[in-house]
């Protein structure tokens, strides 16, 4: 007998009998896997194991996360190329065994109304691009297949450029002309500017459904939630990491005519090392609460990722830390995976391979009927213990 | 099982208010139990019937399972809540660096010497490696003893022996029995013999099993031979969508030992050595890809609710975001953690020394004083009482403001120090300077925004 086809035998074999057999040469040697050597050595008869039967601990929602609508298409009034929904969760991030189920998280790509300072690594992704926001969004979409952009309109700032209102106007149409992906419109971040700028913008955008980024109790919220609403589009509400004052907002926003359907939150995104233990307590609060049945958190959640680079780690030069070409990324992607499990729906990132790398979780993880319990497994090549074989 | 107040731990006390336990009253002992800084055995006034109802009664709902020996010894589990704003997190994921008896000596050395030497500084915690877990992959005992020898020689961390075959693995403990291995693993088949070992030695033990049903039935059969050092592995698909089914099978055995089902009510292990199956070692970008993948697993399973995990790799930036993380995650989120608000001397400062203000906040304060040590910079540095928060936050929550500093300036006596009257404050308060410079009377400078930046502003500016 040929001795490949000997070992595949004995390799599949539970037992092995040998019968009428002859054996010619001088020596012959079974190497047993250590698995099946185990086997072997306890072939004697043992009692039955006790009976233990697992039963998947499940608890019932009273509630659903709102679903929101991300663009509009043609049909929906606007003049993107899809329309995309997140949202909808009804039970705690990936628990299948509650019959997890909800729209599949979406990233959106960071680009600037102006170029900003990163590393030169990540810059070189980017190169003149830089320089024309229409052409950092077009390179997003074209090269890195983004589903969705933010137009950070930092330059707006009295305190950078002061760039005008109507200047930056400009900026948004000829982001909305150069890409056909939804688009979120992020303001600087100064509470005087931003509500006239957010609310300009609801306008310029009238049709799209964009998302206006973002709203927080020091600037006039209402002026932004107004404009929001007359437009329909959504926007995105900002505590840091507090989940009673953000319940306070979103009640604030809803009694100033925001719908939950145009509603998203941002807990703040504190990166790994740097607030991510809050980060990841707030979310999950606010997630637990909106099934629960409190209507003012049962949305959506954001997570601004991109904010993992203001942790040292992600960019020092430090050699004794590994390649920061490598860290850096991975300091963003790793901080992403903590936010998607604790309920993020919608991501801003920067880096290229954080994208990429979230992207492929994300598809790992939406599997649209519930995974089985653990009930009827029935493994049969499994390889994980192979790991003590590798 | 519910955890207990405090009040319904005294119950269990004797009640005697004697002090043999170190603490003023048999309450403040509950207090201290409670928190985990003592161990019922620690009241010697208790009956051991009444020891064993109060260990019974404190046991946490994922059992603390305690291996290793003398300085180097750790504790795995010891959880009751899914979620920190409960109840923090207790038993830190110790992380192991997998090493097989079919590698090469060069290659066993340098990663037990990886697991060894690591160590990063943060928050004036130093971050570790805690174990090297040495698996048989040749099958044969002989090659797995010495490299069990090699190791420990070089390693004095805990360690882990991986073979299903009972006689290895008595073999491998055999060599190192008084620094308590952990047995990596009894299964259906080989459980009596992993457990006589177990009990032999003395060691704590895991039980493998893909099936759920089966993990409980056997941890269910020793605990009833009244062995509970248990450490489960339910396996794990980490690829593709394996990976949900892994998150969701951790989860379940979380929940349902948060829930009271005892006979799955231990710590949860998981080894990701199984991505790197199949890699061949030939490509760098290969090898890089895989350590990236591998780190973000397990990254989700310290999440998720692994107590200890074994990693293959050993690049130092694929590991960083880890022990970070494993950090946060076991800080309690409802604490912030802060040192003690005053002046500090940096270096040997003299009369001519720049003055600089920070805040009390624990990652702000081991950040200044961390860059300003490795730049060898000599100064007094300023904590601030902010509550604990970092200087963005207490800037924006004005926790950081002109009467502030103004106190701790004044009650620091720093102005009899120094001949000068220049005060160096962080690039994020550079909006109070004013403010500052009207209520001090000091000049005041607006430092960078990074305090990495710090020292070559001190230069650059010729403080
Ligand atoms: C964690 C966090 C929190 C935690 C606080 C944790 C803590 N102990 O501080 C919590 C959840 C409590 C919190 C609350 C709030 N937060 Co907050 N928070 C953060 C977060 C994510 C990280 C802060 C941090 O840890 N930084 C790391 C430390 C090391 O940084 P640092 O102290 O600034 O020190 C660095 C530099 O300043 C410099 N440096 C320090 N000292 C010195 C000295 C000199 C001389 C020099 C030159 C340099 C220097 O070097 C250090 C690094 O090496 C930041 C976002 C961010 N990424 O910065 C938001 C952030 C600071 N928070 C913000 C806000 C608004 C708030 C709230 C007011 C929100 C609210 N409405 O509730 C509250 C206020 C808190 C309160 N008590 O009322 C805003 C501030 C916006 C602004 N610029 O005004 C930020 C920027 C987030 C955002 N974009 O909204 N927050
Ligand atoms: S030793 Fe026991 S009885 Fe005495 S005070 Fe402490 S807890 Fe109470």
């Amino acid at each position: 007998m040929d001795v490949e086809k000997l070992r595949k035998l004995l390799g599949d074999a539970d037992e092995i009998e040998i019968e009428d057999f002859e054996l010619e040469s001088e020596k012959i040697e079974f190497i047993l896997r250590s698995q099946i050597a185990a086997n072997a050595v306890s072939r004697k008869p043992k009692a039955p194991l006790p009976g233990f039967r697992f039963t998947p601990p499940v608890d019932k929602y009273d509630s659903k996360i709102s679903e929101v609508t991300l663009g509009a298409t043609k049909a929906g009034g606007g003049t993107r190329d899809r329309e995309l929904r997140i949202g909808g969760a009804n039970a705690p991030p990936f628990y299948y065994f509650e019959n997890y189920c909800t729209n599949n998280p979406v990233i959106s790509h960071d680009i600037f109304d102006m170029p900003i300072s990163l590393p030169g690594h990540v810059k070189k992704y980017f190169g003149d691009a830089m320089e024309d926001p229409a052409d950092w969004a077009k390179l997003r979409v074209k090269k890195f297949n983004a589903e969705m952009i933010t137009l950070h309109l930092v330059s707006t700032d009295p305190n950078v450029k002061d760039t005008s209102v109507n200047e930056a106007c400009k900026t948004i149409e000829d982001v909305l002309q150069a890409v056909k992906v939804p688009l979120i419109i992020g303001g600087s971040g100064n509470p005087k500017k931003d509500p006239e700028l957010l609310s300009k913008a609801a306008e310029v955008c009238s049709g799209e459904k964009v998302i206006l980024s973002t709203v927080d109790p020091d600037m006039d919220y209402k002026m932004v939630a107004k404009a929001a609403a007359e437009y329909n589009h959504s926007l995105i509400s900002l505590i840091s990491m507090n989940p009673d004052e953000m319940r306070r907002l979103n009640k604030n926003l809803m009694k100033t005519g925001m719908k939950p359907e145009n509603m998203i939150m941002d807990l703040f995104t504190g990166g790994v090392g740097y607030g991510i233990e809050y980060t990841i307590s707030a979310m999950e609060r606010c997630r637990l609460a909106g099934l629960k049945g409190d209507k003012y958190l049962a949305l959506p959640m954001a997570s601004a990722t991109s904010n993992a680079w203001s942790a040292r780690e992600a960019w020092s030069h430090d050699d004794k830390l590994g390649p920061r070409e490598w860290r850096g990324p991975l300091w963003e992607s790793t901080t992403a995976a903590m936010a998607l499990l604790s309920g993020a729906d919608l991501f801003m990132m920067l880096h290229p391979t954080s994208i990429k790398i979230i992207e492929s979780l994300i598809e790992s993880l939406s599997v649209s009927k519930p995974v089985d319990s653990g009930l009827e497994e029935n493994n049969t090549n499994n390889t994980y213990t192979q790991w003590i074989n590798v | 099982m519910a955890r207990l107040t405090a009040l319904q731990l005294y119950k269990y006390l004797p009640a005697k208010n004697c002090g043999r336990c170190d603490e003023a009253t048999c309450m403040a002992f509950a207090i201290r139990l409670l928190e985990r800084e003592k161990k019922a055995v620690d009241c010697p006034e208790l009956t051991d019937n009444g020891l064993e109802r109060l260990e019974d009664a404190i046991t946490p709902s994922v059992r603390d399972v305690e291996f290793g020996a003398g300085e180097n010894k750790i504790t795995v589990g010891g959880e009751e809540v899914i979620c920190r704003h409960e109840l923090r997190f207790f038993g830190s994921t110790p992380f192991f660096i997998d090493v097989s008896d079919l590698m090469d000596e060069k290659e066993i050395i340098k990663r037990t010497k990886f697991a060894q030497e690591f160590e990063v500084e943060r928050i004036g915690q130093i971050l570790k490696l805690q174990g090297v877990s040495i698996r048989c992959a040749s099958g044969d005992s002989k090659k797995f003893s010495e490299t069990v020898s090699k190791v420990a020689k070089d390693f004095s961390g805990a360690l882990i022996l991986c073979s299903f075959d009972p006689s290895i693995l008595r073999a491998g403990v055999e060599i190192v029995k008084e620094r308590k291995p952990l047995l990596y693993a009894a299964n259906k088949e080989n459980y009596t013999e992993v457990l006589e070992i177990a009990q032999e030695y003395g060691t704590p033990l895991v039980v493998y099993s893909d099936k759920i049903d089966e993990l409980g039935s056997i941890a269910k059969e020793m605990s009833s031979r009244n062995f509970k050092d248990i450490i489960l592995d339910p396996g794990a698909e980490l690829r593709g969508s394996g990976l949900a089914k892994t998150l969701n099978k951790f989860t379940m055995l979380r929940k349902s030992a948060v829930k009271g089902v005892k006979e799955l009510g231990y710590p949860l292990m998981c080894s990701t050595v199984s991505l790197w199956m199949g890699f061949k070692g030939s490509s760098e970008g290969e090898r890089m890809s895989l350590a990236y993948t591998e780190s973000t697993a397990a990254s989700m399973l310290l999440d998720r609710f692994a107590s200890l995990l074994v990693l293959h790799s050993i690049d130092v930036w694929a590991i960083l975001p880890l022990v970070t993380l494993r950090q946060n995650i076991y800080t309690d989120p409802k604490i912030e953690p802060s040192v003690e608000a005053k002046l500090y001397e940096i270096g040997t400062p003299d009369e001519s020394s720049p003055v600089i203000i920070t805040t009390n906040f624990a990652l702000t304060y081991f950040n200044v004083s961390g860059d300003l040590d490795n730049a060898k910079v000599s100064c007094y540095l300023l904590v601030i009482d902010t509550e604990g928060l970092a200087v963005t936050v207490s800037v924006a929550a004005e926790k950081m403001n002109a009467s502030t500093i103004n106190a701790a300036l004044k009650e620091s006596d720093v102005e009899n120090k120094v001949k000068h009257h220049k005060l160096i404050i962080p690039g994020a308060a550079a909006r109070l300077k004013d403010e500052f410079e009207d209520e001090t009377g000091w000049e005041i400078i607006v430092g960078p925004n990074d305090s990495s930046q710090l020292s070559n502003f001190l230069i650059k500016e010729n403080l």
